[in-house]
């Protein structure tokens, strides 16, 4: 993961947090992982390409995918229903799309697509030859991992 | 013991009447602690004891005497803790669980040990006249630790000698503990003399042989003890790569050292038993001379597209020094170096690296430009070369075929497995006629297909 393509997305996924969440948000240390991993319950996926191709994650968990979309729509939502999903992938859309307009103003060239919204318990993500990058975000209503797996196209 | 000797006479002649008894009740100088080993009552000079604590589950040291139960915390300061039991071999109880032990804390010339005693039994204060010396006779402990005898309240102390059992006499001490019963049936100070079934010379050869086995094992042990502490304390493993180093090193070590104190403490000891092991030039600019000599171990290569794999590039001092060169030798070529490390923090910072003087008057002066604010750094034709990127050389990467691997002191910091997959990962991702870089104190042993060239103090690897 080039250094450069890093703190766009950290800066982002901190600010539209504080944004429309409010309250405390918190980042965890920052790690690499290889390959593939588990995911916690909840994951919205956007990928990216062009000049870079790759993906970003966004992972939580049911519990924690329900209270935010709750916060979010300003009203308590009693299941994981159309709206719910929705204002996941909303906030996926949003983070992503900060950042590469980020990227873009530092000159790096890319797409992204809309993102996909997978649900379910023990799901495991596995992309081939891609390390990510983990931002781990703590927030008032649980802990968000942004899994960040970008690499040059050769 | 002289001065009591001289003393046992007057106690003798004192003792019979007994006002003087009380007198000498009276003038208590000599306070001593008390406690017990094996059911019987020993003591311990006041004077010497620091206090008294209960502790237990003590931090096991290896490769220490069996006597040493290991280190203890003792408000900051760690301390040793000895069982006077083992150490005179008297039989202890098993240990149950998380039990506290009874321990009297003694300094002994400045230096702290921890004493495990059975019970602490009270202060006793005495008159040091009636101090009576050791009698031969006593078995249970070696004569030479013991003060001498004192009777108090119709109990008998033995009064221990601890300058003697921690001090300057603490090495004899241990050799003569060691060998257990032996020492114990000898009788004391100097008795060598008295044995007479061995000619004197034939015992020291003999002693002599079983010292130099002892030391040879002693040797093996410390030096895997120094292996682990590398592991432990500097992630720094010792593999096929560096083994020679580590093993010479090891040698000069016992010399600076002294063999009793191979051992490697705290990281201090790490950074200092390491400190010659780091290439050149580590996490600095490159000296005009090494420059020189990397640049003539650079081979021809016409390629449009030079590609360098650069892990462990740390702060970047190395892949920007790289960079310079390569742009020196391969003037034509477009080059790319990839430079990889798992510090997020240094990489990160990587790309800002500025050259201070003198540095700059140096041989990099070509490759720079002048800030803003008049600091020096590498021009954007050189950053443009370098990819940093945030990366674990043991996940999979995604790098193009290579034509150098420059990779210095990077592969003893990886576990043996680790190793392993990162070197299948340099066979794979090397071109044919590339060229691999690694520290200046690791070496491709037990490597097949590769074949190694020197130039200078530069050592380069090819596929075969």
């Amino acid at each position: 993961m080039r250094v450069e393509y890093i703190n766009p997305f950290v800066e982002t996924a901190y600010n539209i947090l504080v944004e429309v969440l409010g309250g405390d948000v918190r980042r965890g240390d920052l790690y690499l992982k290889s390959t593939s991993m588990p995911v916690m319950g909840v994951a919205a996926l956007v990928g990216l390409a062009g000049d870079v191709e790759g993906r970003v994650l966004f992972d939580m968990s049911l519990d924690t995918a329900m209270k935010i979309a709750s916060r979010m729509n300003m009203e308590e939502l009693k299941t994981f229903d159309e709206l719910a999903k929705a204002t996941i992938t909303e906030l996926a859309n949003l983070i992503t799309a900060q950042a590469v307009t980020k990227l873009h103003e530092l000159g790096f060239k890319f797409d992204l697509t809309p993102p996909a919204l997978f649900t379910g318990e023990k799901m495991e993500i596995s992309d081939h030859e891609v390390e990510a990058l983990i931002v781990p975000m703590i927030t008032e209503q649980g802990k968000i991992e942004v899994n960040v797996a970008i690499r040059e196209r050769m | 013991m002289d001065k009591t000797t001289g003393q046992l006479t007057s106690v003798d002649t004192i003792e019979d009447t007994s006002d003087e008894r009380k007198e000498r009740i009276a003038t208590i100088d000599y306070k001593m602690v008390t406690f017990s080993l094996a059911g019987k009552d020993y003591a311990i000079d006041i004077m010497k004891v620091k206090e008294i604590a209960k502790a237990g589950r003590f931090t096991f040291v290896p490769n220490t005497a069996g006597f040493v139960l290991g280190v203890y915390n003792l408000r900051g300061d760690i301390i040793p803790i000895v069982d006077l039991r083992l150490f005179f071999n008297i039989p202890v109880e098993e240990r149950k669980g998380n039990e506290l032990e009874n321990m009297i804390i003694v300094s002994v010339e400045e230096q702290t040990f921890g004493v495990v005693v059975d019970a602490i039994d009270k202060v006793v204060g005495i008159q040091r006249a009636s101090i009576q010396p050791p009698h031969p006779l006593f078995g249970d402990i070696n004569i030479k630790y013991i003060y001498g005898v004192v009777e108090s309240n119709n109990r008998l102390y033995i009064l221990l000698d601890i300058d003697r059992i921690f001090g300057l006499k603490q090495h004899t001490a241990e050799s003569e503990v060691k060998p257990q019963n032996d020492a114990d049936v000898k009788a004391p100070d100097g008795s060598e003399d008295d044995v007479p079934s061995l000619p004197k010379n034939l015992v020291k050869e003999e002693t002599k042989k079983n010292e130099a086995s002892s030391v040879k094992e002693q040797t093996d042990f410390d030096y895997n003890f120094v292996v682990e502490g590398l592991a432990g304390l500097k992630k720094f493993y010792v593999t096929d790569i560096n083994e020679s180093w580590v093993k010479s090193r090891y040698n000069q070590w016992t010399k600076e050292r002294g063999i009793e104190k191979t051992q490697l403490v705290n990281e201090e000891d790490a950074n200092l038993f390491l400190s010659s092991f780091f290439s050149p030039h580590t996490a600095s600019f490159w000296s005009k001379s090494y420059a020189e000599s990397m640049y003539k171990a650079l081979p021809e290569n016409s390629a449009k597209q030079i590609n360098v794999w650069n892990p462990g590039c740390g702060k970047g001092y190395e892949s920007f020094s790289l960079a310079c060169l390569l742009k020196k030798r391969y003037p034509e070529s477009r080059i790319r170096i990839y430079a990889h490390d798992i510090d997020l923090l240094s990489v990160s910072n990587a790309q800002l690296l500025t050259v201070p003087p003198p540095h700059d008057q140096d041989w990099y002066a070509p490759f720079l430009t002048s800030t803003v604010s008049g600091e020096k750094t590498f021009s954007a034709e050189i950053k443009e070369m370098i990819f940093f990127e945030y990366h674990d050389c043991a996940n999979t990467s995604a790098m193009p075929n290579v034509d150098i691997i420059f990779c210095r002191d990077v592969l003893s910091l990886m576990p043996q497995d680790k190793q392993n997959s990162v070197f299948e990962d340099f066979e794979e991702k090397l071109k044919g006629n590339g060229i691999m870089i690694l520290g200046a104190n690791e070496i491709l042993t037990n490597r097949v297909n590769w074949s190694e060239k020197e130039y200078g103090s530069v050592t380069v690897y090819t596929k075969q």
